[in-house]
């Protein structure tokens, strides 16, 4: 059975039930439309409103729910509740995100946590995590677009108290 | 498209400090005023394992901290030493969860008051304590006691 999903563009997809399952979100706004996997018409009579996320995001959600339907559900362990998960993004992942730009990446993680995608979203704050894994200051600055105002003896300073964990 | 990082949600920024090691939460804390609240401010994850520790190394000693695979060390075992360790911790989070701890004093002393700053929004499974002397495993008796969740050897 299929899905409808309308965009804020008014873009309708339709997805296989098991990639509509996949978001939480989605999930219960199918259960409070009472439409469900064994009733054909109720799927065919509504479609589900996404008023937070666009065509072209929702493009590429639907491609990485696609390549992870059939994943086995993570347990989630003890220690990934507590925080920072030894998350491993697959090579999959990384070539499918890896010429997304930043500001593209972002739209894609509102999109996943609106969406309620847990593999998507820690996929790409992983993601953004590695960028800039081993960067300096400066590099991480231009890179994010973030304009520096600490002044040059403030640097100075944080740097001084700091440089015996720099060797 | 360009997209000024620190627009992000504080959720998502919270999220990713989760994943940020200690070296990298350094260098981003130097980028700008907002980045450097915000790792001092926010959860550093969870590490497998952490530690403190001091070690015989010559006339001096080093102390050192540890973070899973990120080791800093410094020469000296001096109450100055330790100053600078809190003024580390201080800026770089507020709260980190390690799987274990070890706490090795082998040259010098680690203070309660040290130790009890050090560790403050510290959450840990299990506790590892090797302890030279009466006074060392007096002040371990005494830290025990703010970790009453964790398991421990000693």
């Amino acid at each position: 059975p299929n899905v409808k999903l309308v965009t804020s563009d008014n873009e309708e997809f339709v997805v296989d039930f098991r990639i509509a399952k996949m978001s939480v979100t989605v999930s219960r706004l199918m259960e409070a439309m009472n439409m469900s996997e064994t009733d054909d018409a109720s799927l065919l009579s509504n479609s589900i409103p996404l008023p937070n996320v666009t065509k072209a995001v929702m493009a590429r959600v639907i491609e990485w729910c696609e390549k992870h339907k059939n994943d086995e559900p993570k347990e989630e362990k003890e220690n990934d509740k507590r925080g920072r998960t030894t998350h491993v993004v697959s090579d999959w992942d990384k070539e499918f995100l890896k010429n997304d730009e930043f500001g593209r990446l972002c739209q894609l993680m509102g999109a996943a946590n609106y969406l309620e995608i847990k593999g998507l979203f820690n996929d790409i704050s992983q993601t953004i995590a590695n960028m800039i894994h081993g960067k300096k200051s400066d590099e991480i600055a231009e890179m994010f677009n973030i304009h520096c105002d600490l002044t040059e003896a403030e640097k100075k300073e944080i740097r001084k108290k700091t440089a015996w964990c720099e060797d | 498209l360009l997209m000024d990082i620190l627009l992000l949600p504080d959720l998502f920024l919270r999220q990713l400090m989760r994943k940020i090691g200690i070296k990298d939460r350094m260098s981003l804390r130097l980028t700008c005023r907002t980045f450097a609240k915000l790792v001092s401010e926010s959860h550093a994850g969870y590490f497998e394992s952490g530690s403190v520790y001091t070690y015989d190394d010559g006339e001096l000693g080093k102390i050192g901290i540890g973070f899973e695979g990120e080791v800093f060390e410094m020469t000296g075992v001096t109450e100055y030493r330790l100053e600078e360790i809190l003024h580390m911790r201080k800026f770089l989070f507020q709260g980190v969860s390690f799987g274990k701890f070890s706490v090795t004093i082998k040259v010098g002393s680690m203070p309660l008051t040290f130790a009890l700053h050090y560790t403050d929004g510290f959450s840990i499974g299990l506790f590892r304590f090797y302890a030279i002397s009466a006074a060392a495993l007096e002040n371990t008796m005494q830290f025990i006691t703010r970790f009453p969740r964790s398991k421990y050897t000693i």
